[in-house]
């Protein structure tokens, strides 16, 4: 073992699914050719006419997947063009503060538009879908490092 | 007249060896008191580090779902501490040769005896000594930079905050008649309560020595002196065990300070100077540490390289004299080709500021 010093790492296990969970299996394509990662709580979409696929949510989609249907349950790598069954959260009481999407322009509050009709927020849409977001406050912080 | 079997010499050496060291092995200096020791049996030593952010709930509607509070953070921090390895040859202390003689084989003068085994407890002790010494500047490191310097690893930083270390600046020196010292000890005070999170009513301030004499003097504090009983120029203890002189306690706001003084010096590694002009005091000059008194330091001392003792049982000459408190590790062996008798003393030691926000420095004379 080499002495490095003093090695030092922050831990978080601020919890993003509360309770209630309901989760479901879905496919998902790298649509680009280099591996792609996606940490738990990112917002998905389903893409209407591929069956069981879905895609990361962005407002700016017109796929069918800018509207919001679930959330990542777990971090994931997928390797370019590969194709993975991944876990949704759809359903139950997720910490709002954690909610992530992938293009990191878009929030809770964003528009969601399908076909020129706005169908309301990301927020409203997933709270239509049976996922309750709530704010939780952190109690405490980290140490120097 | 009283003699010992020379084949009891060598275990009766090493016995009293382990009963002197146990006898002075208690940490006898200022700094590294305020890092109590630790001992671990591991090479590397770990702690977390969870701080709570004093925060305040808000009232809720009545009917409605309780608020989400989450204490998710934690901070992991592991070091590998450094390690001391000292020792002397038995062979070249001072009467070895008249106990050891060829002439004396067989029964040997117990003064003799009792003479060479007191220097020889006194060198090995002054290699415990040595080790004491280096464990002393690590803490003088950490109060002056928050780091510690091994020669033969990479410097450890505990990342003290730098609003914790005030430089010079004329606005704070004790020696200026328009400056009130109190000021600037309560603002340390206050950041070892706010962000260190010190619930602590009373404080130490180790002073370097020009630093209590430009105290005493400031004006500020003279005025006050005239409506107080005690004075500060009136040292409460001459001396206490650890080295420190206590002086007066000063109210710096609603905190209690006492101000200790730590007239001790050491001879930096690479100096040569043994008369006094060269040697260091432990304190810098102009230096100001603020602790509370109750702080959440400790001295880190993990495993020294052990081999199983099955496997060195059968190395000639071979003898693991015994360990105190698992800090300082004594080893003997002899070394029968070079005729060399070796007594070691090695320890694995580090000053660790777990509470890292519990300690303030400043400069408040001109460097």
């Amino acid at each position: 073992m080499s002495n490095t010093g003093l090695y030092t790492q922050q831990i978080s296990f601020e919890k993003i699914f509360l309770s209630g969970i309901v989760t479901e299996q879905w496919n998902y394509t790298n649509p680009t050719g280099t591996a792609i990662s996606f940490s738990a709580g990112t917002v998905f979409g389903i893409i209407p006419g591929t069956a069981g696929t879905v895609r990361d949510t962005q407002s700016g989609s017109s796929d069918g997947s800018q509207a919001p249907y679930g959330m990542l349950l777990n971090d994931i790598t997928v390797a370019g063009s590969a194709t993975v069954t991944i876990t949704l959260v759809v359903g139950g009481t997720v910490n709002q503060n954690k909610i992530i999407f992938s293009n990191g322009t878009d929030t809770l509050n964003t528009t969601v538009t399908i076909s020129a009709v706005v169908f309301g927020t990301m927020s409203s849409l997933l709270t239509k879908g049976g996922i309750y977001a709530i704010s939780d406050t952190i109690g405490d912080y980290y140490d120097n490092a | 007249m009283d003699y010992v079997n020379a084949g009891l010499m060598r275990p009766l050496v090493t016995n009293s060896i382990v009963k002197n060291i146990i006898i002075g092995s208690e940490p006898t200096t200022l700094l590294q008191s305020k890092f109590p020791r630790l001992a671990k049996r591991t090479l590397a030593l770990a702690w977390n580090v969870k701080r709570f952010g004093e925060t305040v709930a808000t009232d809720s509607i009545r009917g409605a779902d309780g608020k989400l509070v989450q204490f998710p953070k934690m901070t992991y921090k592991d070091v590998v501490p450094p390690y001391y390895y000292e020792k002397l040859n038995v062979t070249q202390v001072d009467g070895y040769d008249r106990v050891f003689s060829e002439s004396d084989k067989g029964n040997i003068e117990i003064g003799y005896f009792n003479t060479f085994r007191e220097n020889l407890m006194m060198q090995i002790r002054e290699l415990q000594a040595r080790q004491i010494r280096a464990v002393e500047l690590q803490a003088r490191e950490v109060f002056t930079s928050g780091t510690v310097t091994p020669t033969s690893a990479p410097v450890i930083d505990f990342k003290r905050n730098a609003a914790s270390i005030v430089p010079y600046s004329s606005a704070i020196d004790f020696s200026s008649p328009t400056v009130d010292p109190r000021i600037l000890l309560e603002q340390l005070c206050l950041y070892c309560r706010a962000y260190g999170q010190s619930s602590d009513a009373k404080f130490d301030a180790y002073v370097a020595g020009d630093v209590y004499n430009a105290f005493i003097n400031n004006p500020y504090i003279v005025k006050a002196e005239q409506f107080h009983v005690n004075e500060l120029t009136d040292l409460d203890v001459t001396r206490l065990p650890t080295g420190a002189i206590a002086g007066k306690k000063v109210n710096c706001g609603s905190f209690e300070v006492t101000l200790i003084t730590y007239p001790q010096v050491y001879t930096p590694v690479g100096t040569t100077d043994l008369t006094g002009a060269g040697k260091v005091p432990y304190i810098p000059s102009g230096a100001v540490w603020v602790t509370p008194r109750n702080t959440e330091f400790n001295t880190l001392c993990g495993a020294v390289p052990m081999l199983p003792p099955e496997i060195m049982a059968t190395m000639p000459g071979w003898k693991p004299v015994g360990s105190v408190d698992g800090v300082f590790y004594i080893g003997e062996y002899l070394d029968v080709p070079r005729r060399s008798w070796w007594l070691t003393v090695e320890s694995a030691q580090l000053t660790v500021p777990i509470a890292v926000d519990q300690m303030a420095t400043a400069q408040v004379l001109a460097p």
